[in-house]
């Protein structure tokens, strides 16, 4: 069962595949796919603002007689990653924490 | 026309074709990059995947509007690129959306609604700001003129000129700033509401 994701947590996806290693777009789709169910018609548009954002280039290597289409991360990219990652992180615990009942609004911390 | 039971089963290149059919208004470097994105994906998929993928994609007109929606909302967002994120561009962007999308009848009617509020509301901006624009600058203009001629004569006066001239430059620059981002915010409702009307199956 999947989850909805939000765009931003997708960005965040597809900048920490592309950290791991430069990637191309069905490497990078088939494993955003295994938590979420984008289509190919949206993640395209989103690697497209990515890389005009500044945060991906891309360049072409040719694999056995076909061509592909590589995304690496650049400097202004990681930055937007970090920030991403920590956002997310906190995120994730504050909904941990509701889950795990030990968190109410008007109790504080 | 030949209706979609009577066509033969679609393969890679009957889809890519006809994908590349429903594309061909867009700017040729948007036109070769979408295109080589999915050429690739059907490769890399592999001939066994074909068919999946074919299913995933859903028809080439429905991936063209789809694609062609998703690329105008990623244009509207504020991270992206210059090219991407001009009027001319989104606006065309939109059109292609509106003529590719299966739209009932109601759903035309108030995209058109829309539209037509949304242009004209951009257009009594431009009109507005255009007016009080002319009206500052010249009058602003005339004040730092008048005070140039008043600095030997009579400094304070020169000085009181200059300020009110400076004043009303500065006013049109911050209207300009004004105008420029309820334009864009109204671009934005356009594109909002062709996106959400034309992602509903039924309206």
């Amino acid at each position: 069962m999947y989850y909805p994701l939000s765009a931003l947590l997708i960005e965040c996806l597809i900048l920490s595949i592309v950290k791991e290693h430069d990637s191309y777009g069905y490497d990078i789709s088939q494993t955003i796919k295994q938590v979420a169910s984008i289509k190919e018609s949206t993640l395209y548009p989103i690697l497209k603002r990515l890389e005009q954002a500044g945060y991906l280039t891309t360049y072409s290597q040719a694999y056995n007689n076909r061509t592909r289409k590589y995304y690496a991360l650049t400097d202004a990219g990681e930055k937007q990653l970090l920030y991403l990652q920590n956002e997310w992180r906190e995120y994730r615990d504050a909904i941990d924490r509701i889950i795990e009942g030990s968190e109410h609004h008007d109790e504080g911390l | 026309m030949t209706k979609d039971y009577e066509r033969a089963p679609m393969n890679k290149d009957t889809y890519l074709k006809e994908l590349s059919h429903y594309l061909r208004k867009l700017p040729k470097e948007d036109y070769d990059n979408a295109m080589a994105y999915f050429t690739e994906y059907f490769e890399e998929a592999g001939p066994e995947n074909e068919a999946s993928v074919i299913a995933e994609l859903g028809t080439p007109k429905e991936a063209a509007a789809e694609l062609l929606r998703n690329l105008m909302a990623e244009g509207s967002h504020p991270k992206a690129g210059k090219k991407s994120s001009s009027f001319p561009h989104l606006l065309s962007m939109g059109l292609m959306v509106v003529l590719l999308s299966p739209l009932s009848l109601l759903g035309l009617l108030l995209l058109f609604v829309g539209v037509v509020v949304g242009l004209s509301l951009i257009f009594a901006v431009v009109v507005t700001i255009g007016t009080t624009e002319f009206a500052l600058i010249l009058g602003g203009g005339y004040s730092i003129y008048l005070a140039i001629g008043l600095l030997a004569s009579n400094f304070s006066a020169a000085l009181i000129s200059a300020g009110a001239g400076l004043i009303a430059i500065g006013l049109a620059v911050l209207f300009l700033l004004l105008a420029y981002h309820l334009c864009r915010a109204i671009l934005a409702g356009i594109l909002w509401l062709i996106n959400t009307i034309s992602s509903k199956r039924s309206v």
